[in-house]
């Protein structure tokens, strides 16, 4: 390794990834059901209730509903989505199919609206999988997870416009432990390499610029809002089940993840797993 | 040792002087039969210590200590400058093992956030930082880090069109930062050492010389690739910004050793700049001082000091050694008295005429090739000739063996760690491309040298 190497590595460790918050507007938000207009409007006022505390008291937002007679196909639906153009769609899981009790599955509309609507979806509980207030519970706890944290402004800009001003955010980092080991592998293999301690280095790397990032997160955040609580979990994961294992553990009232990132290709598998299995509380696709 | 004078004919003389030649070319092309020059010298050395004794030169014998004690050594022993080599063996360590405690980083981070990533403010202070870190380092190290840190911030703050003019400057300035001080370039140490200048003597009379043209070349740089501070304050604060995510702390470990490492670190240049006046340093001299001071900062890393005695510039000792061993063997054949015959003719009397010829020919010759032997062999002639310390030849000699390496990439060392930085960051520069970029800064500093050394001599 030469020395000119060495020093641009230290001074590329010098910088800090760091969180630049943006404003999120909900000017416009899209309610979309299958039921009909009298349980709609039953289902509005639940996301509406459990939304007031996180929007503005002033300029409040414009509400539209979709509800069932509305559109005949994912086609019309993504048209009418188009026209209304809002910031925010809020719909529940297995939206206009019969499938909400099977496991693995979020239903085909769901599915088609998340990968091609541009705003973020806020995805609660099928109306029948619930008995309380369609799982909205809160904003007390909310927890933003990914595999890949450091300078997703976007998604902590989210997560963090959902948190009560009180409230607890959760910001999980979970790097792929066989995707590691698997790199490892591969340098395990290579003469010129000192495995050990590339496997360390590399090892506290991956968990150093999350853990950065994240404390960045923390004081720009509570420099805004001095109230909210900010705390992290940036560990290597065995697979998804540590994934579940946490979101459990947390008690979390509201799942924030990113939806589509082309420069992130295996998101999109951790994404529709998490929105597939996360069946009793609401998931905000970003 | 035996005196040098032995009988030796014009013949033999001038075939040593063909043997020098060659090697002299051979380090000349050393990229292109990429070959290391310590290998290059060594060999000579073989060729030159076997030939030489083949021709009965050498005085092979005991070697008297002070008190009248004789002790038995390989010819090739004594024959090496073991305070140069104590200098540049101690030094090398002593900064190797004061960046660990990220000192040096931490110097050139805070300063890129200082200037809020204004491009004409970065360019300042990475020249005044190329300046001192050549100084207080060596021109290597010195450009090692100012060039890595100005590839990451430059990239940082998206005006990478930029880079090539900010390397070619920090490259150029690295030779007129080595000017510095005594200890800042090898052939300040060979020259300064023949001369007997002092180290504050060194700094106090390079000092005005190294402010002038720092500024003058900045300002150059600035003009020529046309660095301009940020118009607008939207590109102002989008720059603070950026610059604002570096961290200067990111590199200590440890803050306990950051702070010994500093304080070490003025001392040693404290003890340096004083070691000709200094009771026992005085005797033990420059190179003891070094070795002592990398010897205490070792102490940090007492359990891997191994990993420091790999990361020495073997090369660069090899070389040193095997040149001195050359240059003792072309002493025994008269090569250096038959060269000082023709720089005689050069600088004439030692008057501003044969200084100014000094200073150009050293820095036409230092361009080529390494600066070293040229260093090496004329202040070892100078010396031989009794020229006195207070004479402006030696000056020539350090000016024109140092600005002499701005004319092209293979001049000096760090220039070509500045073209391999150039070339890592997919820049096109040739060689060519480098003289022409150069040659404005090159003259604007050797007619500055002259000048000088005219004013003051």
């Amino acid at each position: 390794m030469s020395q000119v190497d060495q020093f641009e590595s230290a001074f590329r460790s010098a910088i800090r990834p760091i969180y630049e918050p943006h404003s999120i507007e909900f000017s416009k938000i899209l309610i979309i059901t299958d039921l009909s207009a009298e349980s709609s409007e039953v289902f509005g006022k639940a996301v509406r209730k459990s939304l007031t505390p996180v929007l503005p008291a002033t300029n409040a937002p414009e509400f539209s509903h979709l509800d069932k007679g509305s559109y005949d196909s994912t086609a019309t639906l993504l048209e009418q989505v188009q026209t209304i153009r809002p910031n925010l769609i809020v719909t529940y899981r297995n939206l206009d199919t019969e499938d909400w009790c099977y496991q693995n599955s979020m239903g085909s509309r769901l599915d088609t609206l998340i990968h091609q609507a541009e705003p973020p979806v806020l995805v609660v509980p099928h109306p029948k999988a619930t008995t309380e207030n369609y799982g909205l519970k809160g904003n007390t706890r909310v927890m933003a997870v990914t595999d890949h944290l450091t300078g997703d402004h976007q998604l902590i800009d989210y997560a963090a416009r959902f948190v009560d001003t009180k409230g607890r955010l959760i910001l999980v980092h979970l790097e792929d432990q066989t995707t590691f080991d698997r790199y490892m592998e591969a340098i395990s293999k290579i003469t010129t390499i000192d495995t050990e301690h590339a496997r360390s280095q590399i090892h506290s790397q991956l968990l150093k610029d999350p853990h950065d990032y994240i404390s960045s997160c923390r004081d720009r955040l509570r420099s805004l809002t001095p109230t909210i609580q900010v705390d992290e979990i940036v560990e290597f994961a065995d697979g998804y089940d540590q994934f579940r294992r946490h979101i459990d553990q947390q008690s979390v009232e509201l799942l924030v993840i990113k939806g589509i990132d082309h420069q992130q290709p295996g998101i999109h598998g951790l994404a529709d797993r998490l929105i597939n299995e996360t069946r009793k509380i609401p998931v905000l696709v970003v | 040792m035996e005196s040098i004078h032995h009988e030796v004919t014009l013949g033999t003389t001038l075939f040593f002087t063909s043997v020098l030649v060659l090697m002299i070319g051979c380090l000349a092309f050393e990229e292109k039969i990429h070959a290391k020059k310590s290998l290059i010298v060594s060999l000579f050395a073989v060729i030159s210590l076997i030939l030489g004794t083949a021709f009965g030169l050498i005085p092979f014998g005991a070697v008297q200590l002070p008190g009248g004690h004789e002790i038995s050594l390989p010819i090739y022993i004594p024959s090496i400058d073991w305070n140069v080599i104590a200098i540049i063996l101690g030094s090398s360590v002593f900064v190797d093992v004061t960046s660990r405690s990220g000192l040096f980083t931490w110097i050139a981070v805070k300063l890129t956030k200082t200037s809020k990533g204004d491009p004409l403010k970065l360019l300042w202070y990475y020249g005044l930082m190329t300046v001192v870190f050549s100084a207080v380092l060596n021109n290597v190290t010195a450009m090692i880090i100012v060039g890595s840190l100005t590839g990451v911030s430059l990239k940082k703050l998206n005006q990478n069109e930029k880079l090539l003019g900010f390397l070619l400057i920090e490259g150029l300035l690295t030779n007129v930062g080595g000017l510095l001080t005594l200890i800042s370039s090898v052939p300040n140490i060979l020259v300064g050492n023949a001369a007997g200048i002092s180290f504050l003597q060194f700094f106090l009379m390079a000092s005005p010389y190294v402010a002038v043209t720092t500024v003058v070349t900045i300002l150059l740089g600035a003009r020529l690739y046309k660095i301009a501070p940020l118009s607008s304050a939207e590109r102002q604060k989008e720059s603070a910004e950026l610059v604002a995510s570096f961290d200067e702390n990111d590199g200590i470990k440890s803050p306990l050793f950051f702070k010994f490492s500093t304080a070490v670190l003025g001392l040693f240049i404290i003890t340096i700049a004083t070691t000709s006046v200094l009771p026992i340093a005085r005797d033990l001299g420059m190179g003891f001082v070094a070795v002592a001071f990398a010897t205490i900062m070792l102490i940090r890393y007492k359990s891997e000091v191994d990993e420091f005695y790999r990361a020495i510039d073997w090369d660069l000792i090899a070389f040193f050694a095997a040149l001195f061993v050359v240059i003792n063997v072309m002493e025994h054949a008269m090569v250096l008295e038959l060269i000082g015959k023709g720089i005689n003719i050069i600088i004439g009397d030692g008057g501003s005429v044969g200084q100014m010829t000094l200073l150009l020919s050293s820095s036409v010759f230092s361009s080529v090739t390494d600066n070293i032997p040229l260093a090496a062999m004329l202040a070892k002639i100078l010396a031989a000739a009794g020229t006195p310390t207070e004479s402006g030849l030696w000056w020539a000699l350090i000016f024109g063996a140092n600005l002499g390496g701005n004319l092209t990439p293979i001049g000096s060392a760090s220039t070509l760690v500045a073209v391999t930085i150039i070339h890592k960051y997919k820049l096109k520069l040739s060689f060519a491309g480098f003289v022409r970029a150069a040659i404005p800064f090159a003259i604007c500093h050797i007619a500055l040298a002259v000048l000088y050394v005219f004013l003051r001599f």
